[in-house]
């Protein structure tokens, strides 16, 4: 009879969580791109914008660049960018998040750890729209078809989510205490962009920094939506790879949970 | 009323790290030793209480006691730095006027997605939509944005929220004080209704009548430390001659300084009673401006008959006002001014040595006592203020050399007057009288 009720009781609550947690996303996505009279198209034109002049520049403009494996420069330059879009976004977005919900936080008893997680869905909204963009863009333009290995998008979603997650809990509470953090966020993300083997390939690394990189966790999933779309590779095939990216992940996915358990109770005062 | 408790607060204290810069709050969370960087305050000193299901809890205190603060913390919106607290039910707050509304939405979407928040479905919401908008008043201001709203309509849209989403236990801090009187009667009907129906509420008001007609009980809070709680009638009262006495200091810092004036005042014809009796109010804190040629250090009310100081004044008694003065310039034709204002500020009389052709010479540099005696006239029950200062007259006619703005609050209560009046003056004797017209 207790264990009914009790399962009753958190089976209730967990749904409440879930209402919660949509009719937050919905707001954040909101109030993110249909404020402005055009609305959504806003989300997608920006990226489309240039994802085509990207296409438009390797294909007609400095002619067919095609890289070792086969595969032309556009494509394989694109589905790396895309994550990366959405993950800088997210990061410099959340470094401020929980000071926009200040209004909530002040007035009622919001559940703060909630926050950075809204940031990294909404966001995820937009970048599902444009996989699947991007997909079409893939198949109808570059003539890569999809394959099994397309499916692969599910597990770099979710690894990515978890990854945001810890980070974003991290950079969202510190940022309460120390303004600062935004603007280390914002120099960091800069140079991780350039650092990151998005718009040169992992193989032109020797040596040493080749281990660097594979160190980064952006690179993990950026080359990992490259298997995914067009070179034709399982996440699996290599462990080394996915041995640091989810000890990393799972580290600071902890990091993060216990930073933001620490700084928690002193947010509604702070902000 | 059932004895389940609703609301209890176990020792509980907040500390607020106060720091004198940015730089000083990351030396400190940086530091690996335990120096301390920061200042701690107390907003709250261990403060135990319960609150039983269906009963009213009235908070009182001044600005800065830590009422919002305690009610932050029983809405489980701050975390205290030690003690435990639980509420037992679903818990709407209402804290500091707004209900956490996004400016950018409008009322309509607000009330949707709060009660989302607080665990509704959409279609909930939209069921009891109208019933909220009906008791709000706000018109077609539902359909626009939040950030348009005066802070009246803001508030409305709030505790009908509040109110609407069916409560267990419900936080309002001080927020009616914004709404009309209409409104203000409305909700407290309203909140009348709910404690009638078994729902715990805990208010925090300024409205003293409020807490003594509505609340089962109060708690005046000072200074983060709960300084009396019980019956209603009996803290409020408590408060009421607290806030009109404020901090009378002792007569004993003054006669330090002026033995010999108390003295020969003692000794003095006129003043002859008992002087230790008397409380003389600490008016350093009291906004005051002057030239440097005249200052009041401190003041008191007595009754003239019982030479005891007096807080509350009925109308009629005799009374004698001692001010404590010092000049430092010479100013020929020097005198005293006296002005009691309403509570909003308006002036109601004003006593003038040169007006009422009283002559006072003051001596250069020598503290001394001015005693100013008059008939208090019948005012209406409430609270007024005292404003004195020294003036002369020049080319330019008055010229104030000393002021003190409300020096003293003086409370008018004739429970004679049972009937609250609007106008300050109270007339002695009014006769009605009724004829029947035979036509």
């Amino acid at each position: 009879m207790k264990l009914y009720k009790l399962l009753k009781d958190s089976n209730g609550n967990l749904k409440s969580r879930g209402r919660i947690m949509k009719a937050l996303v919905i707001r954040d996505f909101e109030t993110r791109y249909l404020s402005s009279f055009l609305g959504l198209p806003w989300a997608i034109i920006q990226p489309a914008m240039f994802i085509l002049v990207i296409w438009f520049a390797f294909t007609y403009g400095l002619r067919s660049h095609v890289l070792n494996s086969g595969v032309p420069y556009a494509p394989w330059l694109v589905v790396a960018y895309m994550p990366w879009m959405f993950m800088s976004q997210t990061l410099i977005l959340s470094s401020t998040a929980i000071e926009e919900y200040s209004y909530l936080i002040k007035k009622t008893n919001f559940p703060i750890s909630m926050i950075p997680v809204i940031k990294i869905f909404s966001g995820l909204v937009i970048h599902l729209l444009l996989i699947v963009l991007i997909m079409i863009i893939l198949i109808f333009s570059f003539h890569i078809y999809p394959t099994v290995y397309w499916f692969q998008i599910f597990y770099y979603l979710f690894a990515m989510t978890v990854l945001l997650i810890g980070l974003t809990w991290f950079i969202s509470s510190v940022n309460v205490f120390l303004h600062d953090m935004a603007h280390i966020v914002n120099i960091v993300v800069t140079m991780l962009f350039w650092a990151t083997p998005i718009f040169w390939p992992y193989h032109t690394l020797t040596g040493n920094l080749k281990y660097i990189a594979l160190l980064n966790p952006f690179f993990y999933i950026t080359e990992g939506y490259r298997y995914t779309f067009v070179e034709k590779t399982w996440f699996f095939e290599f462990t080394e790879m996915n041995i640091l990216f989810w000890s990393f992940t799972s580290l600071m996915f902890v990091f993060g949970a216990f930073v933001f358990k620490k700084l928690e109770p002193g947010v509604a005062d702070q902000i | 009323m059932s004895q389940e408790i609703a609301v209890k607060a176990e020792s509980i204290s907040k500390v607020y790290k106060l720091y004198n810069s940015r730089r000083s709050f990351v030396k400190e969370a940086l530091s690996l030793t335990r120096k301390k960087y920061h200042k701690d305050f107390y907003a709250l000193k261990n403060i135990s209480f319960s609150v039983k299901k269906g009963e009213m809890l009235g908070i009182i205190g001044q600005n800065g006691s830590g009422k919002s603060t305690l009610l932050k913390i029983l809405a489980s919106i701050v975390t205290p730095t030690t003690g435990k607290h639980f509420t037992r039910g679903t818990t709407r707050a209402l804290i500091e006027l707004q209900g956490g509304f996004d400016e950018s939405l409008t009322g309509i979407e607000n009330v949707k997605f709060l009660g989302i928040l607080q665990g509704y479905t959409r279609k909930e919401m939209e069921k009891r939509m109208p019933q909220i908008l009906e008791f709000a008043e706000i018109g077609d201001y539902a359909y626009q944005p939040v950030k348009n709203y005066s802070s009246g309509m803001n508030v409305r849209l709030a505790f009908s929220i509040a109110i609407h989403v069916d409560p267990e236990i419900l936080i309002v801090d001080e927020a009616l004080a914004v709404g009309d009187i209409r409104f203000q009667q409305k909700c407290y009907r309203r909140i009348n209704e709910l404690k009638n129906e078994g729902k715990t509420i805990v208010l925090c008001t300024h409205g003293l009548d409020t807490v003594k007609e509505f609340c089962d009980r109060a708690i005046w809070l000072h200074n983060g430390e709960i300084k009396e709680t019980g019956d209603p009638a009996y803290v409020t009262d408590l408060y009421r001659a607290f806030m009109v006495s404020q901090e009378t200091i002792t007569k004993k810092a003054i006669t330090e300084k002026s033995e010999k004036i108390i003295e020969t005042l003692l000794k003095n014809e006129n003043t002859a009673g008992n002087l230790d009796q008397v409380d003389w109010f600490d008016i350093s804190s009291c906004k005051s401006y002057g030239n440097g040629s005249f200052s009041i250090k401190t003041c008191s009310l007595l009754n003239r008959e019982t030479n005891e100081s007096i807080r509350v004044i009925r109308g009629g008694e005799k009374v004698r006002i001692l001010l404590y003065v010092t000049q430092h310039k010479k100013i020929d034709t020097l005198g005293i001014s006296i002005l009691l204002g309403s509570h909003l500020g308006s002036p109601i009389f004003k006593i003038n040595s040169h007006a009422h052709q009283q002559q006072i010479a003051f001596e250069l540099d020598t503290p001394s006592i001015v005693s100013v005696d008059f008939t208090f006239p019948h005012l209406g029950n409430g609270q007024y203020t005292m404003s004195m200062g020294a003036i002369h007259y020049g080319l330019d006619g008055e010229q104030i050399d000393y002021w003190v703005h409300d020096a003293v609050i003086i409370n008018v209560d004739n429970p004679e007057f049972k009937y609250k009046l609007e106008a300050p003056l109270v007339l002695d004797e009014v006769k009605m009288t009724i004829q029947k017209l035979n036509i």
